[in-house]
């Protein structure tokens, strides 16, 4: 579970026991909360989404102790209205909307070029070593999953499915779980540099 | 989308709409709360993300939704690294061989090209290939190109060279009974011609050259060549064929012949050798020892323009 930088293991076990009297469904919930605040701050161009999150986390559990009696609701939305304020200090400082823009295009400059070429391919050696992590049967899956394009890719899904025995739906979701843990795996490998 | 219901489809444009930036606050808003705290909808909300990132890199998104899209990239790494991972997916299975059973879904040749091309995207990169690939295409160009002209020159000396004999035949045979009646049924007026010698070497003196009109076709054409007391008496003469600028184009032996008893030499011209254009023949004796000897008096003259077909 990660921990936000700064708070104190008391103000953290009281967040926890708000999100939930059980201590594990207490950290679950804990995790989604920041995922999601780092999906939101991702999704309004935010430079630092996990900073911000935890900035956020940071905030809830410096008033958790009066929060438990005071907030009526669902404690994520109590992080949700937190974050949106957090979203519009971010806007003032950096004098930018939060969202996007439609800019036109420019071209990118050769050293730009390089950073990305550099990024490319540690993102491709994190991605092939964490594909090899994946059981056999999840590897197969998404990678059929994603071969080919056009209607060509659709009938291969719909083949997917039915040797499966499921839905075009629950394939979809079955490939997102394993999309989302090949992620987990290629951020943790780019952070971290866990390249053998 | 996959049969699903208009709620649902309408659900899933809304979602879109809201990933692509294009909901108002209070529409936004909603959704954002509701993926705070509903997990299913959250993971609706990455199903709708996955399909865009999946278009995108297919390329399968309108104008708008691509430029709206490009936006979001631009901003959102977490975004980006989505669409790097499904690009590496896409990469990864372009090459793969196709397995038993779905033979029928293998990656397009030109799919795996445009994989491998990915890799050359810095505009030095772009500049260089490019450089390479119309270099290679110039050399593989002039290469067939070369082939191609060697094998018409071949060809085009071959029958030369044909045309050569066959005419170094026929003036050899010159002034042997019956060889000149035979070579004259085949020259039509056209073809024929008797020159003079020292008839307007540059046409300076504004003398008109005798001309050859030969038809679309003729292979040959007759010349008689007068020859006065000067030339003296060799049996054999040797006559140069050359162009305006001094290129020697024919040459051949030729025996004398006379006719109403003035004496001359009949040449056979093979017209393929000689395109249109003016000429100028000089003349040599050939002595007992086979030496040559010069004729500078015997300087003749003539043009040739073919007739159009």
């Amino acid at each position: 579970m990660n921990r936000k930088r700064g708070t104190s293991g008391g103000d953290f076990n009281a967040l926890l026991a708000w999100l939930h009297p059980d201590r594990e469904t207490a950290a679950g919930l804990y995790e989604e909360v920041r995922r999601n605040l780092i999906q939101l701050f991702a999704r309004q161009g935010c430079h630092d989404p996990e900073g911000m999150a935890d900035e956020t986390i940071a905030r809830v559990t410096n008033k958790v102790v009066g929060l438990s009696e005071t907030f009526e609701g669902a404690p994520a939305l109590f992080f949700y209205g937190v974050a949106k304020k957090q979203l519009l200090e971010y806007q003032r400082q950096r004098n930018v909307p939060l969202e996007p823009h439609h800019e036109p295009s420019t071209l990118p400059t050769q050293h730009e070029d390089q950073e990305r070429d550099d990024r490319d391919d540690r993102l491709h050696d994190c991605f092939e070593q964490c594909l090899s992590g994946l059981a056999a049967d999840e590897r197969d899956l998404i990678l059929r999953y994603y071969e080919g394009s056009g209607q060509e890719k659709i009938n291969r899904r719909k083949q997917l499915a039915a040797e499966r025995g499921i839905g075009l739906n629950a394939l979809r979701v079955r490939v997102l779980r394993t999309r989302t843990g090949l992620r987990a795996c290629i951020e943790e490998c780019l952070r971290g540099g866990s390249l053998k | 989308m996959y049969g699903m219901t208009d709620d649902v489809n309408n659900s899933d444009l809304l979602l879109r709409r809201y990933l692509l930036g294009g909901l108002a606050p209070g529409e936004r808003e909603q959704i954002e709360q509701r993926v705070f705290i509903d997990p299913l909808y959250r993971e609706k909300v990455q199903l709708i993300e996955e399909e865009l990132v999946d278009e995108f890199v297919d390329g399968n998104l309108t104008g708008e939704e691509r430029a709206a899209f490009a936006a979001h990239l631009r901003v959102n790494p977490s975004l980006r690294l989505d669409v790097g991972i499904v690009e590496e997916l896409k990469r990864h299975t372009a090459p793969r061989p196709a397995a038993a059973g779905v033979a029928e879904f293998a990656p397009s040749r030109w799919a795996v090209w445009l994989a491998a091309l990915r890799r050359f995207r810095t505009p030095l990169a772009v500049t260089c290939l490019a450089l390479l690939v119309g270099g290679a295409a110039l050399l593989f160009w002039r290469n067939l190109e070369t082939r191609r002209l060697e094998q018409q020159l071949l060809y085009e000396r071959a029958r030369r060279d044909g045309i050569e004999r066959e005419v170094a035949r026929l003036n050899a045979h010159e002034g042997e009974a019956g060889a000149g009646a035979a070579l004259e049924a085949m020259a039509s007026p056209a073809t024929r011609a008797e020159l003079a010698p020292g008839v307007s070497r540059d046409a300076r003196d504004g003398a008109a050259y005798p001309t050859l009109a030969p038809p679309p076709g003729a292979a040959y054409a007759r010349l008689r060549l007068r020859l006065e007391p000067a030339a003296g008496g060799y049996q054999i003469y040797l006559a140069r064929f050359k162009t305006v600028d001094n290129g020697v184009r024919f040459e051949a032996d030729l025996r004398p012949t006379l006719e109403d008893g003035a004496p001359g030499l009949w040449v056979t011209l093979p017209l393929g050798v000689l395109p249109d254009g003016d000429y100028q023949i000089e003349l040599s004796g050939r002595d007992a020892a086979g030496r040559l000897v010069e004729l500078p008096e015997h300087y003749y003259s003539f043009r040739i323009i073919r007739r159009r077909p």
